[in-house]
């Protein structure tokens, strides 16, 4: 063979090998997507069926874990995803509220550090496809404004410009998948996927991460120095209760609790001024609520991990309490504890 | 920029490439031009300030050597000029690599405080470093007698290939390939180069970063590692480094053939070398000939014409004398083999790598001289050789990966067993040794003894410069076929997917 026709023969075999990679990756992200994958899923199928309740539930990864949907008295889903930020929240809110039947009542949760730093914002939300270009070219705007650019344009390792990027995910472009090809066996993580894709549309929207009988491991609050808001996770989040605000939607904010090692570590001006923070935006937000303490603790036998998700009994426990407070304040009595459902004097 | 990275492979290479067929098509300067220009495009990817750093070390260097070739019999002047041109050269890669160190040093003891903020060290700084270095040797020695012109001096320096991570090449081995060749672009040259290229690029994106992920955590908590994990710490750092390399390697000779030029081989089978003299024969071959020819040689020449002036005997009766070994082959080995671990950077653990390496080829050297008897060609007592020899490497590369001194007895004192005995790493993220990871080392020990070396397959397309010895599987051998075309065409697919997950080439801190 000449060496024309053997590069032309090597250049066909690694386009058409190419190509059918990307048609897999690009099909079959359930084959081979990590095990959160499907839980992300789940809520965008929620999402898209428009199958959302009276009551929504917006937030980080302990309002995923900590409210279960199914022990609530009203109809409600828990869009919170593992990660998540006012950006995801805002992005999850403005999908919901296009539906013809909007909740009746928002219930947004996030902790502390997750109006300080991005988290899993490129590997998670875009990857996973809960984020599209259309948000963020948004985010890009936003970042523009906001002279923050620490989601849109961070340096991460592929060294690819951010709006090339976004495309790329959301193009399933090969390279950026296939790590979790190799990791989930090509198509291995297919069944157990599938199972936790059906488990979480039934729990409507709840997973659980660890489920071990308790943890005393300091999470990330207790390691705050001081509590500074990203500037552009503060404009999504005024953002939020904005469209909130003009659609006449209720919304309260609930911490979830964190161990108590957790809350011996804080800093008392890390939580004061998370408590300001949060107190400025219900001053501006008459339909805006803060619920209960911003940082409540609870026993660290409630805890399944080290980053502060209850596990089964603690995520019951806290679903109970929840349940009495959301149906107090569809009823217009706010004088209910939302963590514990306890009454309050 | 990485030779594994999008930028690279989708975006400078194919640019670089196509400039350099139309380039060629005009004339050789053109093309050589052409090359310069996106060599140093190549450099300043990362940091554009380092580009003046590189465009005034070539600069200066070219002058000197110019100056010494002038200075013709005045030798006086000619040393004057070397001297010059050794300290400057010296005195950069100081000044970025070891005097933060070295002050750091002195203030720890008590003995000098100088504030020193510790720089940014410029990529591959030591390798155009040592690469100019040997040129104006060879200046002041006479191996030159022309400079050559300033556009191919420049590009010997900074071709993009070998810039940040060699090999490090002799200018006798690559500005005549500029001189004579008609910079055409040969379809031949870039179906052997892209071949040795993909094997490179698999060797680091499908070998050298899947079998790092217990080398940090390990590494990190050398005090926490017990038998078992502190073997598969070493064993998977020893590989890690070795595929990372002469991965890097191949993929910077095939980046050369793609261009119609050839580069020394830089690896050849290391870890299947009877001896440490053999293993440095084999690793990173280009850095030992430097240093032989520039460091050792005129050394022992030295030694040796001193002890010849002197009345004392030079020749292998008088190296089998304790003084005689001492002077001729242990202070000149130390010496080279010390500076080689210093070369790749300032910390303790490099000296000390360096010197244990000095002390190993002592060993070896001595029973060369002393022992009874011709070595047993018996396969036995050869895969004895083999693994004596590799244990001494990992015991060596133990000291090259790990943080500080204390780190590097740790992790040893755990191979040894002396930390007990577990199966479990004490990271999460490295997980507990299974049979899995067993049979992925083994693969990979597999590779590293008995497959064809990538020059072996490549070996009747004369992929490199020097000779290279066929190696086992003939039927291993490339042709461009339409099987080898598949096959590839596949590979390429897996070795450009990989990018994504993979990070930086090792050699590239150095």
């Amino acid at each position: 063979m000449s060496p024309r026709r053997y590069l032309a023969a090597l250049g066909v075999a690694a386009i058409m090998g190419f190509a059918l990679v990307w048609a897999w990756i690009a099909a079959m992200p359930m084959a081979y997507l990590d095990p959160e994958y499907p839980a992300w899923r789940a809520k965008l199928e929620l999402l898209r069926r428009c199958d959302l309740g009276d009551v929504l539930v917006v937030g980080d990864s302990r309002a995923a874990v900590d409210v279960m949907p199914a022990l609530l008295p009203v109809r409600a889903t828990n869009l919170a995803v593992g990660g998540g930020e006012a950006i995801e929240a805002y992005a999850a809110l403005s999908r919901a509220l296009a539906c013809p039947v909007p909740p009746r009542r928002v219930v947004i949760s996030v902790d502390a550090a997750h109006f300080t730093q991005p988290d899993l914002f490129w590997e998670r939300s875009v990857r996973f496809g809960f984020l599209g270009v259309a948000d963020l070219g948004e985010l890009g705007q936003i970042a523009r404004q906001t002279g923050d650019a620490s989601f849109a344009a961070p340096q991460l390792s592929d060294g690819l410009p951010a709006a090339l990027r976004a495309r790329l995910y959301a193009w399933r472009f090969p390279p950026l998948f296939f790590n979790s090809l190799m990791r989930g066996g090509v198509g291995l993580r297919w069944w157990r996927n599938r199972e936790t894709y059906a488990a979480v549309l039934e729990a409507r929207g709840q997973y659980f991460f660890g489920k071990d009988a308790g943890s005393s491991t300091v999470a990330v609050e207790g390691h705050m120095r001081a509590f500074r808001p990203l500037p552009v996770l503060d404009r999504y989040f005024d953002r939020m209760l904005a469209l909130l605000a003009a659609r006449g939607i209720q919304a309260d904010f609930i911490a979830m609790p964190m161990n108590r090692t957790t809350r011996e570590a804080v800093r008392p001006a890390v939580r004061d001024s998370f408590s300001r923070y949060l107190a400025g935006y219900a001053e501006r937000y008459p339909g805006f609520h803060v619920l209960g303490p911003v940082m409540p603790d609870w026993p660290d036998r409630y805890f399944g991990d080290a980053f502060s998700h209850l596990n089964p009994p603690g995520a019951a426990r806290l679903s109970a309490g929840f349940g009495r407070c959301l149906r107090a304040r569809l009823a217009g009595n706010a004088a209910i504890d939302c963590v514990t459902g306890d009454l309050v004097d | 920029m990485l030779f594994n990275s999008y930028i690279f492979v989708g975006v400078f290479l194919p640019l670089a490439f196509a400039g350099f067929c139309l380039a060629g098509r005009i004339g050789p300067r053109a093309a050589a031009g052409w090359l310069l220009a996106a060599s140093l495009a190549f450099y300043g990817w990362w940091n554009p300030g380092f580009l003046l750093l590189l465009l005034a070390s070539i600069a200066v260097n070219y002058t000197i050597a110019g100056l010494i070739l002038r200075a013709g019999a005045r030798p006086r002047l000619r040393d004057a000029l070397l001297t010059a041109g050794i300290a400057g050269n010296l005195g950069a890669l100081a000044w970025y690599k070891y005097l933060a160190a070295v002050l750091g040093f002195l203030r720890l003891h008590g003995i000098a405080d100088v504030a020193f903020a510790d720089p940014i060290l410029p990529l591959g700084i030591s390798f155009f470093t040592f690469t100019q270095l040997g040129y104006l040797l060879d200046c002041r020695h006479g191996a030159l007698r022309d400079r050559h012109s300033l556009l191919h001096y420049a590009l010997f320096v900074a071709f993009f290939p070998h810039l940040i991570a060699g090999p490090i090449l002799h200018h006798r081995e690559l500005i005549p390939q500029f001189e004579r060749r008609a910079w055409r672009v040969d379809p031949q040259d870039i179906a052997v180069g892209s071949t040795i290229f993909l094997i490179g690029l698999l060797k680091k994106t499908l070998l050298a970063d899947p079998i790092s992920a217990p080398v940090a955590p390990g590494f990190a908590h050398p005090e926490l590692l017990s038998l078992f994990p502190a073997w598969r710490v070493a064993l998977s750092y020893s590989l890690q480094l070795y595929f990372d390399f002469s991965g890097y390697s191949d993929m910077a000779i095939g980046l050369a053939r793609l261009f119609g030029l050839r580069f020394p081989v830089n690896f050849n089978a290391p870890y299947r070398s009877e001896s440490v003299i053999e293993y440095w024969q084999r690793w990173h071959m280009t850095l030992t000939r430097w240093l032989m020819l520039y460091l050792y040689n005129p050394l022992a020449l030295g030694i040796t014409r001193r002890r010849a002036a002197r009345g004392l005997g030079t020749g292998i009766e008088a190296r089998r004398t304790l003084r005689g070994f001492i002077e001729m082959i242990a202070v000149p080995t130390v010496i080279t083999i010390g500076l080689a671990g210093v070369w790749h950077g300032s910390a303790l653990t490099f000296a000390a790598f360096g010197l244990l390496h000095a002390a190993y080829l002592c060993v070896n050297h001595a029973w060369r001289l002393w022992r009874p008897g011709p070595p047993s060609a018996a396969r036995r007592a050869r895969v004895g050789r083999v693994l004596l020899t590799y244990g001494c490497v990992l015991a060596g590369s133990v000291l090259f990966r790990a943080a500080d001194l204390s780190g590097a007895m740790q992790l040893l004192a755990g191979m040894l067993g002396l930390h007990g005995v577990a199966v479990a790493l004490p990271d999460a993220r490295a997980a507990t040794w299974g049979a899995l990871d067993t049979l992925w080392l083994a693969g990979l020990y597999a590779l590293v003894w008995f497959a064809p070396t990538t020059q072996q397959i490549m070996r009747a397309h004369a992929p490199a410069l020097g000779r290279v010895i066929a190696g086992p599987f003939p039927r291993l051998q490339w042709q461009p076929t339409l099987g080898w075309a598949v096959v590839l065409g596949c590979a390429a697919v897996l070795g450009l997917l990989s990018i994504g997950g993979t990070g930086e080439f090792l050699y590239f801190q150095f």
